[in-house]
């Protein structure tokens, strides 16, 4: 049985957050983060210069919402 | 013969068929599965408008999950330009469908994992964003070996382990 399952209305109780390792942990954070506004450095904008001026991707163009 | 995935809207009413999710015993997996069992996804959808599909195989089980939200990043640095992108925060497939539909007749296109990155790449194409962005676990070769094949490309330096990953959905007009 999930533990979560007693507690699905809850954020991560304490005993589960507990359970999880600190690598874990950071992974689930990276999530959250990920949703931020983000600053980007100056490598990031020259990447970012450079993918964004090239021609798109064929699965790019293809792809489409499932029905 | 394979099955087209159906995806259909998480929500709160549904969080009793995510639980038991299982997406692999990886830090970055144990995460994904933290992420849709517990409050976590439920929370990005009320405060921060995320979309979180469930995605059902044609026995009606549970395949995966996929987000897809909004972020801005700014550059050049520093005080760029804000440009909207939109942004995967989480997506996984359950562990006994890695690989799946299996034979050789299946196109690498109609693999689960691809259906489901498509749909995302199709649903961000609707939204009004110049590129779409991902956070991906150093460690994580599959799916840094899946995001390349459709394109993706890293932008910058890791950082706290992860590495950006940016595809282009349209051509921007107002690039310097």
């Amino acid at each position: 049985m999930n533990p979560l399952l007693d507690n699905a209305n809850s954020p991560l109780s304490p005993a589960i957050t507990n359970s999880v390792d600190s690598e874990t942990k950071k992974c689930v954070d990276m999530i959250g983060l990920s949703l931020e506004p983000h600053e980007m450095s100056a490598a990031d904008a020259a990447d970012m210069e450079r993918i964004l001026s090239k021609p798109l991707a064929r699965t790019t163009t293809e792809a489409q919402p499932l029905p | 013969m394979f099955s087209t995935l159906e995806p259909r809207p998480f929500t709160a009413a549904l969080h009793a068929a995510v639980q038991g999710f299982d997406c692999g015993s990886e830090s970055w997996e144990r995460a994904m599965a933290l992420w849709i069992t517990g409050q976590e996804a439920i929370d990005s959808i009320t405060n921060r408008g995320t979309q979180v599909f469930l995605y059902y195989d044609g026995s009606n089980q549970l395949v995966g999950f996929g987000s897809i939200g909004t972020t801005h990043w700014s550059w050049p640095p520093p005080n760029g330009r804000r440009t909207e992108l939109a942004i995967i925060p989480a997506l996984a497939v359950q562990k006994r469908f890695w690989g799946h539909p299996k034979g050789r007749s299946v196109a690498p296109s109609d693999k689960y994992s691809r259906q489901i990155l498509s749909d995302l790449i199709g649903r961000a194409k609707l939204l009004p964003v110049t590129a779409l962005a991902l956070f991906v676990h150093k460690d994580n070769t599959h799916a840094i070996a899946l995001y390349r094949e459709i394109e993706f490309e890293r932008v910058g330096e890791l950082k706290n382990d992860h590495y950006k990953m940016a595809l282009p959905l349209r051509v921007d007009t107002n690039a310097a």
